[in-house]
C-alpha cells in the first residue's frame, strides 16, 4: 500500500472517528449538565459555564482533526 | 463566576489577536498575521454563538424564545461553519495560522483559569458571595 493510498483511506476514517467521538462526548456532557441543572437549578450559571467550556473544547478537537485532514489532503495527489 | 467569564475571555482573545496580527505582519508576513486574526475572530464568534445558544435553551425557569434560538442556530451551524470551511478551502491564509488564531481563545481561557486558581478568587467568592440571580449569569440585584 502506497503512502497516498493509506492517506486516502485513513483520512476520512480518522475524521469520521473524531466526529463520532465528539458527538458522543457532547451528548454525555450536555446530558450530565441537564441532570445537574435539574437537581440544582440555583447553580445553573456555574453548570452552564462548565458546559460551554466543555462543549467548546470538544468542538475544538473535531476542528483540529478537520484542519489536519485539510492539510494532509493536499499530499494525496 | 458565570457566563461573563466567557465574555471576558472573548474580549481578551480579540485584543491579543489584534496585537499578534500587528506583530506577525510587521516581523513575518501579512498572510500569517491575517490568518491568526481570522482564526481568532472565527473562534470568538463560534464560542459567542455557542454561549448564546446554551444560555437561551438551558436556562431553567425562563421561556425559550424559539425565533432567537433558530436564528442563532442558523447563523452558527451553516453560516459560521461554511465561513470556516471556505477559509480553509480558499487557502489564502496558511492553515497553521488559522489554527494558532483559533487556539488563542483556549490559551486565554487556560491562563485566566490558572490566574483565578493561583489568586484563589473562587474561594474568596464563596466566602463573600455577590448578590446575583444565578440563572444565565445575569446580575439582577445589587450593583
Amino acid at each position: 500500500m502506497s503512502y497516498q493510498t493509506a492517506l486516502a483511506i485513513f483520512l476520512p476514517l480518522g475524521l469520521a472517528i473524531a466526529a463520532m467521538g465528539s458527538a458522543f462526548g457532547l451528548g454525555r456532557a450536555v446530558s450530565a449538565a441537564m441532570e445537574a441543572m435539574g437537581r440544582q437549578p440555583e447553580a445553573a450559571a456555574k453548570i452552564q459555564l462548565g458546559m460551554i467550556i466543555g462543549c467548546a473544547l470538544i468542538e475544538a478537537l473535531t476542528i483540529y482533526a478537520l484542519v489536519t485532514v485539510f492539510v494532509l489532503q493536499g499530499k494525496i495527489s | 463566576m458565570g457566563v461573563e467569564f466567557i465574555h471576558r475571555v472573548i474580549r481578551t482573545s480579540l485584543v491579543l489577536a489584534v496585537l499578534g496580527f500587528l506583530f506577525v505582519t510587521v516581523y513575518y508576513n501579512f498572510k500569517f498575521g491575517g490568518g491568526i486574526l481570522a482564526g481568532a475572530i472565527w473562534g470568538c464568534l463560534n464560542i459567542l454563538f455557542l454561549t448564546r445558544l446554551i444560555t437561551e435553551i438551558f436556562s431553567p425557569g425562563t421561556e425559550i424564545r424559539k425565533g432567537k434560538v433558530i436564528l442563532i442556530a442558523v447563523v452558527k451551524f451553516p453560516l459560521l461553519y461554511a465561513a470556516g470551511f471556505l477559509l480553509l478551502k480558499i487557502a489564502y491564509f496558511p492553515p497553521v495560522s488559522l489554527v494558532i488564531g483559533f487556539s488563542l481563545l483556549f490559551l486565554v481561557m487556560f491562563l485566566k483559569a490558572m490566574g483565578r486558581w493561583i489568586l484563589s478568587l473562587d474561594s474568596k467568592e464563596k466566602k463573600n458571595p455577590a448578590p446575583t440571580n444565578q440563572v444565565g449569569g445575569h446580575k439582577t440585584g445589587g450593583n
